[in-house]
């Protein structure tokens, strides 16, 4: 049986924020709002990787001060492999949200309306 | 024992946590958008915490200044109510 | 689903959601805990002694970005690069710069003044991004934030005196993303030209693989090899692949 910790509550907050964005980009019928769900889920992901390459106590940023012994950066500076996926996970996720307001606009063109459940009763 | 630092990340993310359940169940298109930008500073404010300038930089940017003109550009084509 | 059944619905899924979730993420250490791969990356990004495996770069995630993980964003920048191209199909055909009126006198006197500013920024961040945070990904956005606040202020008629447009802007992304391509093969021209070992993208010397791009600006100042120029590439590319995803998307509007 796991017990969550008061270090684990993070863990716990970006959990409840991405299944409220699962659930809107999965059930609610506006496209424009499943979009916004699916922009801020790539920010709760985002955020689930920098909390867990975070350090606890004197911790500094990725970057080496001058003049500082390499191994005693490596036993205090929290975990450049979490920033690097993030840094690029933003921007493409960015472009996929570009990609994903001109599908929007362009099914708005087309059908006159971007409710699921009217373009649903339109082809039907 | 918990750190000063976490609680005010814990706190920052509960908020997040509210504004985006805010987004989800709000009629208004742009006010929606206008949270999300809202909270995209709160997520950068986060990552700053987390000593990630990098991320910060980025998701200030991108997060916040490039996605909010995406999404009002997109509005202002489909009307800004949700049925 | 509608009135209280289904918010009630959609409170049982987002509780059984999220508790799948702690579920899983419970599994991660608690905060205070850097896995073995991190820890190499950050011992040996600035490290003296052992050369063999150093990136020059007191940044690790710079260092991480184009020299241990420069694979890993070449195909980021692809993936990129297939996302404008997504959103020119839509859009290009209808493309047409209409001149409307734009925002007061004051506004654009500022915009343009701002506007300066904010493409400075942009490049410091890129340039000193092997010391200090930043990169090409961050000086990209910034600067895209720059050419989306001129258009919005100026409004698109005006771009081509700010000699901008969006042949232009595809020009600019194609050379941003010849440079990284280049940047990419010299050492593979340099190898089947010499006979010895070298890798694509490779930065800094090795024992066994002795080409490198220079570490060294003069005698003393970092120069990170091959990093700022590839970063000042992925900037461009970044910068105005925004920059027309902007401008195809507001295009159509004027249109009709």
């Amino acid at each position: 049986m796991m017990i969550a910790t008061a270090g684990q509550l993070p863990y716990i907050l970006v959990a409840i924020m991405a299944s409220i964005c699962i659930y809107a980009a999965l059930f609610k019928s506006n496209l424009f709002k499943k979009m916004l769900a699916i922009f801020l889920l790539t920010d709760a992901v985002n955020l689930l990787f920098i909390i867990q390459g975070y350090r606890l106590g004197n911790s500094i940023p990725p970057i080496i001060p001058p003049g500082m012994d390499p191994s005693d950066f490596a036993s205090i500076a929290v975990d450049p492999l979490a920033h690097y996926f993030v840094v690029t996970a933003v921007v493409i996720g960015l472009a996929e949200v570009a990609t994903l307001t001109a599908l929007i606009i362009y099914t708005y063109k087309h059908y006159g309306t971007i409710e699921t459940k009217k373009i649903k009763e339109l082809r039907g | 024992m918990i750190a000063t630092i976490e609680l005010v990340i814990d706190l920052l993310l509960a908020f997040c946590v509210v504004l985006t359940a805010a987004i989800v169940f709000t009629k208004d298109l742009l006010l929606a958008v206008v949270l999300a930008g809202a909270e995209g500073v709160l997520v950068a404010t986060v990552f700053y915490l987390l000593l990630a300038p990098d991320i910060a930089l980025v998701q200030v940017a991108a997060g916040v200044g490039i996605s909010t003109a995406f999404f009002i550009v997109g509005l202002r084509k489909i009307g800004r109510r949700e049925e | 689903m509608s009135g209280w059944r289904g918010s009630l619905l959609g409170v049982l899924f987002v509780a059984s959601m999220s508790s799948i979730l702690v579920y899983a993420f419970l599994g991660y250490p608690e905060l205070g805990f850097v896995r073995p791969l991190g820890e190499f990356y950050l011992f040996n990004t600035y490290n003296f002694e052992n050369q063999d495996w150093w990136s020059a770069s007191p940044n690790a995630v710079t260092g991480l970005l184009w020299d241990y993980r420069g694979y890993d964003t070449l195909y980021e920048t692809m993936v990129f690069y297939v996302g404008i191209v997504a959103v020119a199909m839509f859009f290009e055909g209808h493309a047409k710069l209409t001149k409307t009126g734009g925002m007061t006198v004051i506004v654009r006197a500022t915009a343009r003044m701002v506007f300066v500013f904010i493409l400075t920024s942009a490049f410091a961040i890129t340039i000193f991004s092997i010391k200090t945070p930043g990169g090409g990904f961050q000086g990209g956005s910034i600067m895209a934030i720059a050419y989306i606040a001129i258009i919005v202020a100026l409004s698109k008629g005006f771009l081509p005196e700010m000699n901008i447009d969006l042949e232009k802007a595809h020009i600019a992304k194609i050379i941003g993303l010849a440079l990284i391509a280049g940047l990419t093969i010299v050492p593979v021209v340099y190898s089947l030209a010499s006979g010895s070992v070298a890798y694509a993208l490779q930065n800094q010397p090795k024992a066994w693989a002795p080409f490198g791009y220079p570490t060294y600006l003069g005698l003393t100042s970092l120069s990170g090899g091959l990093i700022i120029p590839i970063q000042l590439g992925e900037m461009v590319h970044v910068g105005m692949g925004f920059t027309i995803m902007f401008l195809l998307l507001t295009m159509k509007e004027r249109e009709d």
